[in-house]
């Protein structure tokens, strides 16, 4: 089902289940990575793109939901 | 060269256009049928509750032909029409004809079974079919349908399996359901316009309100707890809070993500919304029966994909419906409840444009940086789910015509059942029944058992069962709450 292509040689890459993850490994030229990169958190990137969106999301939510509220939930209350 | 995307590519070659030209066109044959009197949609087979078996189903107008006529036409016409999608999509027409139908054929038998009185009836109806126990399992068809499709999905052999998902389409069959339910809702709310446009502003405003908590939430705990890869996380994240396999799909595109990681999140979202379409309608109907509406809204914001959402929808419905007639001697009016939770899935899935847009621009301007590169606004458009145009299209003609030609109301709600009826009910939910038959055959557990999923079908479940699901039931609850189904006459 998931495989990609080598970067080094074009043959397909399959999945492969080592000790403590899994990688992709080409059969071809042996080259290999992992499935899952590790990857640090950074608070520039990652930071910016959670805290916004979460600040964003509480505010729409009490917005909209007053506006909803107090325009079509009044008359099922 | 690669061809140049344009405002009107992919009009003749995609599922998702030809879900808006069929459902648009069966539409088309209803509102004709009203206005001139000539019966283009009598043809459309009803199924019911029966007890003995001649009276399972018949024509949805039964003076223009008997019920094996109405059964045979129903096949040929459904065949033909979704071939011609088949021919322009260039699928192998020979081996869609086959594999539609045993599709076709199993749904029907399917349908059959699950609508015998002993296992629908609900304890009101029971003196109705002189029987005096029943299950009363509103919806058992829709699952007899997903235990057909599952039990081949998983146990047939591999080249039978391969060879009829050919003519087992979910999405596609939901999509084109959906058009008519646009019809349905334009139908309905004709004579509860102001409910109907209540619906439509609260899932509209529940959905902006939760995917912007869901996609962050989502991203943060894939990349903290589960330690996955920007790429994966966002993927995830898309796919998770968004609208399932098309989201992961637009993200990965967005962000340039590897193709590996779409295929495998996909390959989890499509299992993980069977499972849900399985548990959850039961689940709310049992401990959620007194916020009707707010339950269906929240498989629209829960459930990622359309299949499963719209089936799980119409069981809610069913079950919801059966409940209200039994406990409070109550017929609430049929199709609220799954319009609530498509509404949600509809708002959800023209978000996806906008959201890849969004991706996209962050990382080319701030994740990567990449000089000199633009995202292009019509990355809005292509993205844009098209079938949901045809809601749309459907609820706004129906609304023009009833609201236009008739003296009242009531006089529009009665001229316009004659055509609209058989479509929007019959044969809709013919089409969601072959929609449950292809979500089983198409959904295969041993998916999960694949290498490299591990630790992403861990943060699926995880993420799904401590942010998605509690989320979107209190998301759903605080946009609807009160709301309750128009009962009917």
């Amino acid at each position: 089902m998931a495989e990609e292509l080598c970067p080094t040689c074009g043959s397909m890459m399959e999945i492969v289940k080592m000790e403590e993850e899994d990688i992709v490994r080409c059969a071809s030229c042996g080259y290999e990575r992992p499935l899952i990169a590790v990857e640090p958190w950074d608070p520039s990137i990652d930071g910016f793109l959670t805290k916004y969106s979460v600040v964003a999301g509480v505010i729409l939510t009490i917005v909209l939901w007053a506006i909803i509220y107090f325009t079509v939930l009044v008359h099922y209350r | 060269m690669a061809e140049e995307r344009r405002w009107y590519t992919g009009m003749f070659s995609t599922e998702d256009w030809w879900a808006f030209w069929l459902g648009t066109f069966f539409v088309l044959l209803g509102i004709i049928t009203s206005l001139s009197g000539v019966d283009l949609v009598g043809w459309i087979v009803k199924f019911g509750k029966w007890v003995a078996l001649e009276k399972a189903f018949r024509a949805s107008h039964k003076e223009l032909m008997s019920p094996i006529a109405s059964l045979i036409s129903s096949y040929i016409i459904l065949m033909l029409t979704t071939a011609v999608g088949a021919f322009f999509m260039k699928w192998d027409l020979k081996k869609y004809f086959a594999a539609f139908t045993i599709v076709f054929w199993l749904s029907v038998l399917a349908y059959i079974i699950g609508e015998n009185a002993y296992i629908a009836a609900t304890t009101l109806d029971r003196a109705k079919y002189g029987i005096d126990w029943s299950l009363s399992l509103g919806g058992a068809f829709y699952i007899m349908a997903l235990i057909v499709g599952l039990i081949i999905g998983n146990f047939a052999p591999k080249g039978f399996r391969e060879f009829i998902k050919l003519g087992a389409r979910p999405e596609w069959f939901i999509k084109v359901a959906i058009v008519m339910l646009g019809a349905k809702l334009g139908y309905l709310a004709i004579k509860s316009f102001g409910y109907a446009i209540h619906l439509l502003t609260a899932g509209a405003s529940a959905t902006i309100a939760a995917y912007l908590l869901f996609w962050p939430l989502a991203f943060l705990v894939g990349r903290k707890l589960f330690k996955l890869s920007r790429e994966w996380a966002a993927c995830l994240a898309s796919g998770i809070s968004i609208c399932g396999v098309s989201a992961a799909i637009a993200t990965a595109g967005a962000i340039r993500a590897r193709p590996i990681v779409p295929v495998m999140i996909s390959a989890l979202i499509v299992v993980f919304a069977v499972i849900e379409l399985i548990v959850l309608p039961g689940i709310l109907a049992a401990f959620w029966f007194n916020e009707p509406i707010a339950a269906g809204a929240s498989l629209g914001l829960t459930v990622k994909t359309d299949g499963a959402d719209a089936a799980a929808g119409a069981i809610l419905d069913e079950l919801m419906r059966s409940r209200a007639a039994i406990e409070l001697g109550q017929k609430w009016e049929e199709g609220w409840i799954l319009m609530s939770a498509v509404n949600t899935k509809i708002w959800i899935d023209m978000f996806i444009g906008v959201w890849a847009f969004v991706l996209a621009t962050i990382w080319v301007y701030r994740v990567e940086r990449r000089p000199g590169e633009k995202v292009q606004k019509m990355e809005i458009w292509w993205r844009f789910p098209k079938f949901v145009l045809g809601y749309f299209l459907a609820m706004f003609l129906l609304l023009i015509i009833g609201f236009n030609l008739y003296p009242d109301t009531a006089s529009a709600y009665k001229a316009l059942t004659l055509g609209i009826k058989p479509v929007e009910g019959s044969l809709r939910k013919f089409f969601f029944v072959l929609t449950f038959t292809s979500i089983g055959i198409v959904t295969d557990f041993r998916a999960l058992k694949q290498e490299g999923l591990g630790r992403l079908t861990a943060a699926y479940a995880f993420i799904l069962a401590v942010i998605i699901i509690p989320i979107g039931w209190l998301i759903a609850w605080l946009f609807h709450m009160g709301m309750m189904p128009p009962t009917a006459p």
